[in-house]
C-alpha cells in the first residue's frame, strides 16, 4: 500500500482531533493491530443501503462500510471529519459548500470524487431516503467545480444548522460508478456494499451472518485494527447472553440482552456493561393518540392522561434505572435546543380525576369513564411492558384501556395508515434536530401513510406556523429560539405524551477496546476498535 | 352403564388422582375472582418479588410488581373454559361426522372422511395459528381455531366403532322398522359408540391446553386477560435473574395437563375393564 504525505498528516490531524475531544476511553497509544471481533445481530436488514435507509440496523453493520461526510463526536462543536474536511454555510442559507478528503478511494479501487457526492445527494438522499426527502427537500442541484469540492444549492434558505446536523446520520456517500445504472431500489450494491470505510463487506449467509474485513487501502493510516467484524444472527435474547458469556462473541449492542440479565452479566468477569456511546440516538418513549377520538381531543383528557403516568416507576422498574424521565419534545442530550422549563406533567392521579370530570367525562356504573383501545409498539420489549404499565395506570384514574397487540407490519399500518387506535406507544429517535425527527409529529397535513408523523389527526395553526418559519430561520439564534417556543406549545398542547428518553447498552468482553467513544458509537466506523491479547 | 363406569375410573389410581388434582384446579378457577377481587395486573408490590419472601404474595411478583399467584389464579378459568369448549365442539363434531360417515357409507362417508384427511395433512398448531391471526385472541375464535383439527381424531374412532355396529342386531332392526337412517346412526348407534370417543376427550383437553398456553406464549392470546402462556412468555425474559416468574405458570400448566392426563388414562383402564 502506497502511503502518501498527505495520508499521513490527515491520520495525524485525525488523532489531533481524537485528542483534542478528550476522550477517556480512547486508548490510541497501545492498541494492537489484528483480530476478529464477533459482534450479535438481532435484525437482519434486507436494504443495508444506509444513504437509502438511515435507520438504526442499517448503519450497524454498514456504517463499517460507507461512511458519512461528518461523524458526531463528544464535545467541541459536536461533528468530525469523516469523508468531508470543511463544511461551510452561505450567510443567505442557500448554499453549503463541502470541501472533501483527499486520497480516498472506493473499496473496488476507483476514486473517491464530488460526483459522488453530488450523486448520493440528489439521486439518494433527497428522493430515496426516509429522514433525508424533509431535509434536502429543497436541495437544487450540487455544483462540482473540482473534484474535491460539492456545493450544496438550496432553492430555499435551508439553515446551515439543520444541514450540519444531518451530516452524521443523513449524510452516507455511495459511489456514483455503481449506482449510475439501473434502479437504485434494486441495485445489487444495496446489499454488497461498496464505500469508503475502514472495513470492506465480504459476505453474508442469511439466518447466519454478515462478515466484514478489513480496508487495506483505507485512507486513515494504520486503520482499522481489526481484521475483521463477524455479525452474527442471534435473534434469541438469550442466546446472545449466553454467548456472551461463553465467548463466543465479544460485543452486544442496542441492549441486545434483557435489561434484567444486566446486572447479573456485569458480574462475570470479563465482561462490561456500558450505557455510554448512546446518546446521539437517543429514543423517546411517548403515548400517541389519536386526535379523531372526541375525549382525546381535549386538551384536559390528554393532560390527565400525562398526570396518570408515574415516569419515575417507569424509569425505575421497566427501564431498570437506564433512561431519564421526559415531558417535550427533544431530549436533554440535545443542549442546542433542550429546554429544562416546561411545564410538568407530573405523576398526581388527584389532578388527572380533576382534569376528567372537569372534561365532563364522570365515572360510569363500572367505574370507568370511557374506554380506549391501546395499541403498545411491539419495537422493543419496554414499549410492550410500558403497555401493560399505562393500562393499569389509565384504570386507576378511571380510563378503560384495553390493549391490542399487532406485529410491526400491522401496528404501522393500524397507527400510521388506518389511524384505527386511540392511544398507541412508540419509540421515536431523536436524530439530532427537531427539523429532521420531531417537527413531522406535530406539522399538520402529511399524507396517511408515513411512518413515525403526524397520523394523530392533531393540527394546530400555532404549531404550524412554528415549524414553518423555524424551517427557513437561517439565523442560528432566531431557529433555535422557533424550536424552543415549539418545545413550550407541545408541553401545554400536549398532542403527545413523552414519558421517558432512553439509550442503549452494550455488553461487551472487556478485550474490545475504544468501545462507546463516540456518541453514535455503535452506528459508527469502529476503524479505532481493537481486541487486546 | 355410566355408574360402573364411573365407579371403576374412581377405582384406578391415575383416575382418581386425576380427578383429585383437576377438582383442586376447577376449585382455582372458580374462586379466584373471590380469593383475588383485585385487578390481577394491579402492580402491587416490588418487582421480581421472590416467592414466599412476602405473606402477601405468596409466590412473588413479575417484572412489573404484580402478584403472579392472583396471575396464576385468574389465568386458570380461561385455560380451562377454552380446553373444555375445545373438546365440547371438537367431540360433538367429531361423534355426529363420524357416525354419519360409518352408518351411511359411501359418498357421506367420503366426503366427510377426506375432509378430515384434508385437515390432517396440515399441522394443527399452524392451522390454529393461522385462524387467531384473523378472526383474533377472542374466546369463540380459540375455540373455533383450536377444533378446527381437533375434530378428525374422535370422527375416525367413531366411524370405525359405527361400522362394527352396523350389522348388530339391534341396529339392523331399527332400520327394519323402516326408522330414518340418519336418526338411528345417531340415536341408537352413537350411544353405543360414545365410549370409545370419551377417551379421547382427555387428550383434546391436555393438547387444547398446551396450545392455547402456546398461542398466548407466542402473543397471540388476550392481553387484556391474565393467561399462564403469556406470563411464560414473560418470565422467559428474565429466567437467568428471577426463575420463578417462569416457573410458577410452568408448574400451574404442568399440573392442570397431568390432571387431564390421568384422568384420560383412567377413562382408558376403566373402558377396557368394562368391555372385558
Amino acid at each position: 500500500m502506497a502511503l502518501h504525505r498527505r495520508d499521513i498528516l490527515a491520520g495525524a490531524a485525525a488523532l489531533t482531533a481524537a485528542a483534542i475531544t478528550g476522550n477517556a476511553r480512547a486508548q490510541v497509544a497501545a492498541a494492537r493491530s489484528g483480530g476478529i471481533l464477533t459482534v450479535a445481530a438481532d435484525t437482519e436488514p434486507r436494504n443495508l443501503n444506509p444513504a437509502m435507509v438511515a435507520s438504526n440496523g442499517v448503519f450497524y453493520v454498514a456504517s463499517k462500510v460507507i461512511e458519512p461526510l461528518a461523524e458526531m463526536i463528544d464535545g467541541g462543536d459536536g461533528l468530525a471529519p469523516r469523508l468531508a474536511t470543511r463544511w461551510e454555510g452561505s450567510s443567505d442559507g442557500r448554499t453549503v459548500t463541502f470541501t472533501l478528503r483527499d486520497g480516498v478511494s472506493w473499496h473496488d479501487g476507483k476514486p473517491f470524487t464530488s460526483a459522488d457526492v453530488d450523486f448520493s445527494a440528489m439521486r439518494l438522499w433527497k428522493p430515496l431516503q426516509n429522514l433525508g426527502r424533509t431535509v434536502f427537500k429543497n436541495l437544487e442541484a450540487v455544483d462540482t467545480p473540482d473534484a474535491r469540492t460539492a456545493v450544496f444549492r438550496f432553492s430555499v434558505p435551508t439553515p446551515f444548522q439543520l444541514v450540519r446536523n444531518a451530516l452524521p446520520g443523513l449524510a452516507s456517500v455511495v459511489p456514483k460508478h455503481l449506482y449510475d445504472v439501473g434502479d437504485i431500489a434494486t441495485n445489487p450494491a444495496n446489499t454488497r456494499l461498496v464505500g469508503t470505510g475502514p472495513f470492506r463487506f465480504a459476505e453474508h449467509r442469511p439466518g447466519e451472518f454478515y462478515r466484514l474485513e478489513k480496508n487495506p487501502a483505507y485512507w486513515e493510516a494504520g486503520r482499522p485494527y481489526l481484521d475483521q467484524i463477524i455479525y452474527r444472527v442471534l435473534p434469541d435474547r438469550g442466546a446472545i447472553a449466553a454467548a456472551l458469556e461463553a465467548n463466543q462473541i465479544q460485543l452486544a449492542a442496542f441492549s441486545a440482552v434483557p435489561l434484567a440479565d444486566m446486572e447479573r452479566l456485569a458480574k462475570v468477569p470479563g465482561i462490561a456493561v456500558i450505557p455510554q456511546g448512546y446518546d446521539g440516538i437517543t429514543y423517546q418513549l411517548t403515548v400517541e393518540i389519536n386526535h379523531r377520538r372526541k375525549e382525546l381531543a381535549d386538551a384536559r383528557v390528554r393532560r390527565a392522561i400525562a398526570h396518570a403516568i408515574d415516569r419515575k416507576f417507569v424509569v425505575d422498574t421497566i427501564f431498570l434505572g437506564y433512561a431519564k424521565p421526559s415531558n417535550g419534545p427533544v431530549p436533554a442530550f440535545d443542549k442546542q435546543f433542550h429546554r429544562t422549563d416546561l411545564p410538568d406533567s407530573g405523576f398526581d392521579r388527584r389532578r388527572a380525576e380533576a382534569l376528567l370530570d372537569e372534561a365532563g367525562l364522570p365515572r360510569g356504573g363500572n367505574g370507568m369513564r370511557f374506554s380506549v383501545r391501546l395499541l403498545p409498539a411491539p419495537w422493543f420489549e419496554q414499549t410492550r411492558q410500558f403497555g401493560d404499565y399505562l393500562r393499569q395506570a389509565l384504570r386507576a384514574v378511571g380510563i378503560d384501556a384495553q390493549i391490542a397487540n399487532n406485529d410491526p407490519a400491522a401496528h404501522l399500518k393500524a397507527v400510521y395508515t388506518d389511524h384505527a387506535f386511540d392511544l398507541a406507544i412508540g419509540s421515536l429517535v431523536y436524530r439530532n434536530d427537531p427539523a429532521i425527527s420531531t417537527t413531522i409529529l406535530y406539522e399538520s397535513g402529511l399524507p396517511a401513510g408515513v411512518p413515525f408523523s403526524n397520523q394523530y389527526g392533531y393540527a394546530s395553526p400555532a404549531m404550524d406556523g412554528l415549524v414553518r418559519r423555524a424551517a427557513s430561520a437561517v439565523d442560528p439564534a432566531e431557529r433555535t429560539a422557533l424550536y424552543r417556543d415549539m418545545q413550550m406549545l407541545a408541553a401545554t398542547d400536549l398532542p403527545l405524551i413523552h414519558v421517558a428518553e432512553f439509550t442503549f447498552l452494550t455488553v461487551a468482553r472487556r478485550s474490545v477496546m475504544n468501545v462507546a467513544n463516540n456518541p453514535r458509537w455503535a452506528t459508527s466506523h469502529w476503524a479505532d476498535t481493537w481486541l487486546s491479547a | 352403564m355410566g355408574d360402573s363406569l364411573a365407579a371403576r375410573l374412581l377405582g384406578t389410581t391415575a383416575g382418581l388422582a386425576g380427578l383429585l388434582l383437576l377438582l383442586a384446579v376447577a376449585i382455582m378457577a372458580m374462586t379466584a375472582p373471590w380469593l383475588f377481587p383485585a385487578d390481577p395486573f394491579d402492580i402491587v408490590a416490588r418487582p421480581l418479588l421472590r416467592p414466599f419472601s412476602q405473606i402477601q404474595h405468596p409466590l412473588g411478583t413479575d417484572r412489573l410488581g404484580r402478584d403472579l399467584l392472583a396471575m396464576i389464579a385468574h389465568g386458570t378459568r380461561p385455560s380451562l373454559v377454552t380446553a373444555l369448549s375445545v373438546a365440547a365442539v371438537a367431540l360433538g363434531i367429531g361423534l355426529a361426522t363420524g357416525a354419519l360417515a360409518g352408518m351411511f357409507g359411501g359418498l357421506v362417508d367420503e366426503l366427510i372422511m377426506r375432509l378430515a384427511d384434508a385437515l390432517q395433512t396440515v399441522p394443527p398448531f399452524v392451522v390454529a395459528l393461522a385462524v387467531v391471526s384473523v378472526l383474533g385472541p377472542s374466546l369463540p375464535g380459540l375455540v373455533a381455531a383450536l377444533s378446527l383439527s381437533a375434530w378428525t381424531a374422535p370422527a375416525r374412532v367413531v366411524r370405525a366403532e359405527v361400522m362394527r355396529l352396523r350389522s348388530a342386531a339391534f341396529v339392523e332392526s331399527s332400520l327394519l322398522l323402516g326408522r330414518n337412517r340418519a336418526i338411528v346412526a345417531l340415536q341408537v348407534v352413537l350411544p353405543n359408540a360414545i365410549t370409545v370417543a370419551l377417551a379421547l376427550a382427555a387428550v383434546i383437553v391436555a393438547g387444547a391446553l398446551l396450545s392455547e398456553a402456546a398461542l398466548s406464549f407466542l402473543g397471540l392470546g388476550d392481553p387484556n386477560r391474565p393467561s399462564w402462556g403469556a406470563l411464560i412468555a414473560e418470565g422467559r425474559q428474565v429466567m437467568r435473574t428471577a426463575p420463578h416468574v417462569i416457573i410458577a405458570p410452568g408448574i400451574a400448566l404442568f399440573l392442570t395437563v397431568l390432571a387431564v392426563s390421568l384422568v384420560g388414562e383412567g377413562v382408558a383402564k376403566a373402558l377396557s375393564r368394562h368391555n372385558n
